[in-house]
């Protein structure tokens, strides 16, 4: 579900909250199995994963990936570190 | 075939070989001596009684001037009975001396002495009137009329007669043809056995302990085939200073011969004339599990089979096709490589060995071939221009009509990447041949400090004659080229097309060779800078030049080289080392391998897993190599494999990621690797689950 709120800019390294008017949020957890989840598919491979768990609750991006506000102001709950 | 005939080519130069005193004449005091007492050929010899503190002699008036053709030789037989009164050799303690009168003027070359002849006896000494003396009596004349043989004693020696001289001669051929399975096959100890009859003695094939002394040139298959087969001995060739280095030699003539040679031992003592191989003539030739040590130059053809046999410190080795297989080319005496190859796919599972500052091998002939299991030990560790890389590719590239030459530069055109700039430019061109695509070059200079990778490409043209622009996608793309390592003035520039890159253009037709810098870090102030000459004069082309989306026709000329038929592509196999390279002018070499990739992934129990996505990338372009699930090949489960037939050494990087919705999610793997010629890429990885999602 959470693939309809958040948007990958591979080229530019941005995931951004997308839908205009939504306010449902999610967790940094639900958004990093979300990453984890796109990255595996055949046509991402070539790309480095953008974040790393520190613990179930702690993240941190990874290789120059952002957040833009939006997706920010839209996650609660855990900590997401920028790269 | 009929029963195995050996015969020479040498003639006397004494008719009755010593046999009378005929003709010949004392240096010193004394008569010349006919010794029957001691001789070598015949009945007897020429001998000279004793002599104390002097140089004394004898000498053969031939009457008349005698032609001797150089490699030919005078081939003399000589014995001196008291070794330790002579004088060491390079005081002349035996000499040969040829001269034009009889005992005033003739030149000296000195071939023994009390350290080179310690325990005497008769030695059949080869000297080619050609060659410079090493001391001369008088003014001798360019007439070779007087032969003859001198010692420098230096001792005290009263008795009898010590110094012969037996079977004066020149030439240098041992002749051998005819043998048959029926009749017999020519042999070693077939050709001694006649060389050594006293009735001969021609000096040429020499029993000794353990083999054979041999000097001169042995043919095999003079004037009829020869049928020559012979194993499990040793052939020493003599040393013979006072020659030319193609003095001693065999040559395999006559395409019906065949000469097999097994486990037998070839070594040179010498260094004036090592002894050559040749093949004259397209014969088959089997050499299995010999040994060549310290001899001179080697040529083949195609009908020569070689089975792990050794050519150690020997001369320059050329291939002619010949099949090469599990042989072992060590410490090459050659000024450049051991061996010169035309066939590389007929070099295989061979073993090389660096002297140091050699090549290994080098090409001479474009093409694609297979390549299996050789092995390069001591050859400079990466590709360059050094003169130790393991192989050499010198094959003379094509670029008539293909060319613009860097003199006619007068004007610049600053390359960048960034938005805005001139990304590309090129010139076109009529192919002059139909002929295979491998390098293309650019006159270029870099200002400030562009980085990354720019290409060549090759595209066809549309428009019109004089006004062309490049059209459609790129034909053929160069490898990549570090734009940082230009200098700051001109210099041309190789851009080498491989493998599929290497393609044909035709004769005849018009296409452009461009250079693309997009991919590079360059801007205003930090460019690749292309020499061109702003007035234009290639009359077959016309330059463009590409600023994002719009190639424009120019009408100046862009200086280039754009070569072909200098591409080698050798697809690896069977193991062995992947070689280093060195690509003459206009030259690439591509190293292609067909070999295994294998990933296997299994949990951190050990157990092998399915439906892990993994991915193989290049890391110099990035490009995909394997991108699929585990568990879907006939490996099994938890395998993912791919056969490669890229490039090798290839550096990669390895992706391994299993996360899927509502199912276990695994902590992905990233790492590098390296595919090799030999054993490809094989990788296990343990995914541990990731408690975190």
């Amino acid at each position: 579900m959470i693939d309809k709120y958040f948007k990958i800019d591979f080229k530019k390294k941005i995931i951004s909250y997308n839908p205009k008017g939504a306010t449902k949020t999610f967790t940094a957890r639900q958004l990093y199995s979300f990453l984890q989840d796109t990255f595996d598919k055949p046509e991402n491979m070539k790309y480095d994963i953008p974040i790393i768990a520190k613990n179930k609750d702690n993240f941190e991006l990874l290789n120059g990936w952002t957040v833009d506000k939006k997706g920010i102001k839209f996650l609660k709950g855990g900590t997401l570190l920028d790269s | 075939m009929a029963v195995p005939t050996y015969t020479t080519d040498l003639a006397a130069i004494d008719p009755n070989l010593s046999e009378t005193t005929t003709g010949w004449t004392n240096i010193g005091t004394g008569a010349p001596a006919n010794e029957g007492d001691y001789f070598i050929q015949g009945s007897f010899c020429v001998s000279k009684g004793a002599w104390s503190a002097a140089t004394r002699g004898l000498n053969f008036n031939y009457t008349s001037s005698l032609s001797i053709s150089s490699p030919s030789a005078v081939l003399m037989w000589v014995y001196y009975a008291c070794p330790n009164a002579l004088a060491a050799e390079s005081a002349g303690g035996i000499q040969v001396i040829i001269g034009s009168s009889t005992t005033t003027n003739f030149k000296r070359w000195y071939v023994r002495g009390s350290d080179t002849y310690t325990y005497g006896g008769w030695y059949c000494y080869a000297v080619d009137p050609t060659v410079t003396a090493d001391a001369t009596t008088g003014s001798p004349t360019t007439a070779l009329q007087y032969f003859g043989a001198q010692a420098n004693v230096t001792g005290s020696v009263a008795k009898g007669n010590p110094f012969g001289v037996d079977a004066l001669r020149y030439g240098r051929e041992f002749r051998i043809y005819d043998g048959s399975t029926a009749d017999g096959y020519a042999t070693f100890s077939g050709a001694a056995a006649t060389n050594d009859s006293t009735s001969n003695r021609w000096g040429l094939c020499q029993s000794i302990d353990g083999g054979y002394l041999v000097q001169g040139l042995m043919v095999f298959g003079y004037s009829a085939a020869v049928d020559f087969r012979d194993s499990n001995t040793s052939i020493l060739i003599a040393v013979t200073k006072k020659v030319v280095s193609s003095f001693n030699a065999f040559e395999v003539r006559n395409a019906s011969s065949r000469v097999d040679w097994t486990n037998i031992s070839f070594l040179a003592l010498g260094t004036t004339s090592r002894g050559n191989f040749i093949t004259t003539d397209n014969a088959d030739i089997n050499i299995t599990s010999c040994t060549f040590t310290a001899m001179g130059t080697f040529t083949f053809q195609s009908g020569a089979t070689i089975l792990s046999s050794t050519f150690r410190r020997c001369n320059l080795v050329t291939q002619g096709g010949a099949v090469f297989t599990g042989s072992t080319f060590d410490s090459t005496n050659d000024s450049a490589k051991a061996i010169i190859v035309s066939n590389p796919a007929n070099i295989a599972s061979c073993t090389f060995t660096s002297s140091g500052t050699k090549h290994g091998i080098e090409f001479t002939t474009q093409g694609t071939y297979s390549w299996s299991g050789n092995i390069f030990t001591g050859y400079a560790a990466s590709d360059g221009s050094t003169g130790n890389e393991a192989v050499y590719n010198n094959c003379t590239p094509y670029n008539t009509g293909q060319t613009y030459a860097s003199s006619n530069q007068d004007s610049t055109l600053s390359l960048r990447s960034d938005a805005g700039g001139t990304s590309a430019a090129g010139e076109s061109f009529a192919a002059g041949a139909t002929k295979i695509l491998s390098t293309a070059r650019f006159y270029l200079k870099k200002s400030g400090s562009p980085s990354g990778s720019a290409t060549a490409k090759i595209y066809a043209v549309t428009g019109s004659s004089g006004s062309y622009t490049p059209t459609g996608a790129a034909l053929a793309t160069s490898e990549n080229f570090n734009v940082a390592s230009l200098g700051g003035g001109y210099a041309m520039a190789k851009f080498q097309f491989k493998l599929t890159n290497c393609i044909s253009l035709t004769s005849g037709t018009d296409y452009f060779v461009i250079l693309d810098v997009s991919a590079t870090t360059s801007s205003s102030g930090n460019t690749i800078d292309v020499g061109y000459d702003g007035t234009p004069a290639f009359a077959t082309g016309n330059a463009a030049t590409y600023v994002s989306p719009t190639w424009t026709a120019q009408t100046y000329d862009i200086i280039f080289d754009c070569y072909t038929d200098g591409a080698i592509i050798l697809n690896l196999s069977g193991g062995g080392t992947t070689p280093t390279i060195r690509n003459a002018i206009g030259c690439s070499t591509s190293i292609s391998a067909s070999v295994d990739i294998s990933v296997y992934v299994v949990n951190a129990a050990n157990s092998p897993l399915n439906d892990v996505q993994v991915a193989i990338f290049k890391v110099s372009d990035d490009s995909e190599i394997m991108n699929k699930d585990t568990g879907y090949d006939p490996a099994g489960d938890g395998y993912a494999t791919y056969s490669y037939n890229g490039s090798t050494p290839a550096s990669i990087y390895v992706r391994v990621r299993k996360s899927t919705v509502s199912a276990t999610r695994y902590i992905p793997i990233s790492t590098t690797g390296t595919i090799k010629s030999s054993t490809g890429y094989s990788a296990t990885f343990t995914l541990q689950v990731d408690p975190n999602t």
